[in-house]
């Protein structure tokens, strides 16, 4: 099920361009954060290229998505109900994880990659491997 | 595995050499992150200039064999150091002071010395804090999230402290100088037990409820006028710090006010009243950091704002009659040429782009200006009264009583000066300490000035089986004589710490490590082959590095050497060259470790 989610947003990041715009926000600190409506993506605007899509994109943020790569965790490291994607993140990518809280208050972590680019870490969880 | 690994290592150390011998390459053993490792949870701690790194020390390895392993109070434990074992011997003398404010030999006057919390012992500590939580008014010791001093260097994001700019050491210093001048004056008038009947108590007693009762009436007379005046004004940079946000969320939810570069738009009407309120800009705050997109508010549009909005204060009628207020004014301040029911869609949009956490400040700051509902600004104002010398110390010393106290009430309002904002957060617990507090055991006085939410129900026992044995590093002179040899005694000695240290550490338990650090800035150095006579000057004249308590939490095979690992107290940046760091940790090849160590601290069981 997890490698069919993985493949589909892979596929789809790729050829659609169906991204929308959101405002998230730490403080008053606001990010824009496009939305992919087919994959429920929601990556930074940054690693759109000039045709919106996410095709040959040089972000980490995307780069990490196409790249496939499959990561393990240790054995127990999601013990206790923690988010899959932003333990990937921390653990499994050494990144950091930032909590950001939509127009309507909703709270969501996003992973922030080297460059500053982020993707909402729930996305990373078709990265665990099995 | 645990079984087997332990058998490995018993059965391999009775061989020395500084490669991993039988262990594999690159196995690796932490407490710290592994899920179940009694440190996962461990912060960094930062002692900054505080002489606590025993105590640091003292609170790992507690925090390692307690159930649920608490972060608990470094400076709890320091404190209870100092008063014991620092202070004791000082007291014996006749000397009833907190900081070094004595004479030398040749009756030069001593500055008073900074440091708060004196140097100690790891097991010393541990030991007296076992000692000490059988008396009910202590009851354990407190964790840290419950001293405010210590957590107001704690960083929730993460998870560890970091103080830079030493306010913890400030803090303790000017407290201590404010006790001692206390005492000259008044003794340990607070003091209970059998010297209540001395007439010498009695007089200083009088002395310092005199002095309470002044200064109670004083600051109770003049606190109100200050709280008033300075609570009750606008506060323009908050006020445009929200109105600059809300128009920024309306802003980016419209997108096609700005393209994927972040260009402004203004193809509908709807964007060309934004632009006529500001810009747009992307903007990271360095590598690694997230690009945050802000709307700026032009300036004009920012002064008119400002002008309205104290306007807007003035208004009674509560706050929704106030947003729609500010409603009114915004759009005022549209100057875009849009019909009238584009510019109200505008600027209800604008209005409704308002977080709740901004309505909330916002909502606060009406009551605080506009009602004068001013209780919880009055929190925030304690210390600033107590600093502003004009208003304090100035008026203060017009009165009768207070003006025999200049030298108390200068110190008050330096150590006001220094404190973190929230250690106090009302006037009676400060005063509480100023007139009475100060005037009790140190540790007790200083537990209450920084840990008011550490009541003795909250704090943590050392279960009586926890044991702390010190063991002191028996080289001699010859051990290291060439530069991989080594003498019997030194292999035996290493053997036996080593299997010890990596036994604790495969159950779970950090080490205390006693060790000359001179080597982390001249990598030649090794205290143990040092000279014995001297070798002692030499570490401690080092400058930056000398005789230093940190904790070993891990070990590891790598390129063939045994390297450990050890929790520093210095803040998680801190960094040593030529070693390999990771947040505030260091790992040491084994051979450095123990040409440097002075002794080790086992905690048990």
């Amino acid at each position: 099920m997890k490698i069919i989610l993985f493949l589909s947003i892979i596929s789809t990041i790729s050829w659609s361009a169906d991204f929308t715009k959101q405002v998230w926000s730490k403080g008053q600190d606001n990010y824009v954060i496009t939305y992919q409506t087919s994959s429920n993506l929601m990556i930074s605007l940054q690693c759109l290229n000039d045709e919106l899509t996410l095709e040959n994109s040089k972000c980490d943020a995307a780069k990490i998505l196409m790249k496939k790569k499959s990561i393990k965790l240790p054995s127990g490291a999601l013990e206790g109900g923690k988010n899959p994607g932003a333990v990937v993140c921390t653990v499994g990518l050494n990144k950091k994880i930032l909590i950001l809280l939509d127009l309507k208050n909703n709270e969501n972590s996003f992973c922030v990659f080297d460059d500053g680019s982020m993707i909402s870490a729930i996305t990373l969880q078709s990265l665990i491997k099995e | 595995m645990k079984t087997a690994l332990l058998l490995l290592f018993v059965a391999y150390p009775s061989a020395w050499s500084m490669d991993c011998a039988g262990m594999a390459e690159g196995l690796e053993v932490r407490i710290d992150n592994q899920v179940n490792g009694s440190l996962a949870r461990g912060a960094i701690q930062d002692q900054d200039g505080i002489g606590s790194c025993y105590a640091n020390q003292a609170s790992l390895l507690l925090q390692t064999v307690i159930p649920n392993n608490p972060n608990l109070s470094y400076l709890n434990l320091g404190l209870f150091y100092t008063q014991e074992k620092s202070l004791a011997s000082s007291r014996a003398t006749g000397d009833k002071f907190f900081t070094r404010d004595g004479k030398t030999a040749e009756g030069v006057k001593l500055q008073e010395f900074n440091s708060a919390i004196h140097g100690g012992f790891a097991c010393d500590t541990i030991n007296l804090a076992k000692l000490k939580q059988k008396d009910d008014k202590v009851g354990g010791i407190c964790r840290s999230e419950d001293v405010n001093l210590e957590h107001n260097f704690f960083d929730d994001k993460t998870k560890n402290h970091l103080d830079q700019t030493h306010n913890q050491e400030k803090s303790l210093s000017a407290a201590s100088r404010y006790m001692n001048a206390f005492q000259h004056k008044f003794g340990f008038a607070s003091e209970e037990g059998d010297k209540r009947n001395l007439p010498d108590f009695i007089a200083k007693r009088r002395q310092a409820d005199e002095f309470r009762k002044a200064l109670t009436n004083y600051v109770n007379r003049s606190s109100d006028d200050y709280m008033l005046k300075n609570c009750s004004q606008p506060n323009p940079e908050k006020t445009a710090k929200i109105l600059n946000n809300t128009i920024a969320r309306a802003f980016l939810a419209n997108e096609k006010c700005y393209s994927n570069k972040l260009k402004m738009r203004t193809d509908t009407a709807e964007c060309k009243s934004f632009e006529k309120f500001g810009y747009i800009i992307g903007r990271s705050s360095g590598p690694g950091n997230p690009m945050r997109a802000a709307f700026e508010v032009s300036n004009s549009i920012q002064k008119k704002m400002s002008d309205h909005m104290n306007e807007l204060y003035k208004s009674e009628g509560g706050f929704a009659a106030f947003l729609s207020g500010l409603g009114n004014m915004l759009s005022k301040l549209d100057s875009s040429k849009g019909q009238p029911i584009q510019k109200e869609k505008f600027i209800n949009n604008i209005v409704n782009h308002i977080s709740p956490a901004d309505l909330k400040e916002l909502e606060g700051e009406y009551k605080r200006v506009a009602l004068k509902e001013i209780d919880d600004c009055k929190a925030t104002k304690v210390l600033d009264y107590f600093q502003d010398k004009e208003e304090f110390i100035k008026n203060a010393l017009e009165d009768k009583v207070l003006c025999r106290y200049s030298d108390l009430l200068q110190r008050a309002s330096d150590m006001a000066g220094v404190l973190p904002p929230k250690t106090f957060n009302n006037m009676s617990s400060f005063l509480d300490f100023l007139t009475t507090k100060a005037g009790l055991d140190y540790d007790r006085a200083m537990l209450d000035f920084i840990a008011r939410d550490c009541s003795p129900d909250k704090r943590i026992k050392i279960p009586e089986s926890v044991t702390c044995d010190h063991k002191l590093m028996s080289f001699k002179p010859d051990d290291f004589p060439g530069a991989d040899g080594l003498s019997n005694n030194a292999k035996a000695v290493i053997s036996e710490n080593r299997t010890k240290m990596m036994a604790n550490l495969q159950g779970n338990r950090a080490v205390g490590l006693d060790i000359c650090t001179k080597f982390w800035g001249d990598t030649n150095y090794d205290w143990n082959k040092d000279v014995p006579a001297t070798k002692n000057t030499t570490c401690q004249a080092s400058g930056k590095h000398g005789f230093h308590a940190i904790t070993m939490i891990g070990y590891r095979c790598k390129d063939n050497r045994i390297q450990y690992l050890s929790q520093n107290s210095w803040g998680p940046n801190w960094k040593v060259d030529g070693f390999e760091m990771d947040n505030g940790k260091i790992w040491m090849d084994e051979d450095k470790v123990f040409k440097n160590l002075q002794g080790v601290n086992y905690i048990g069981p």
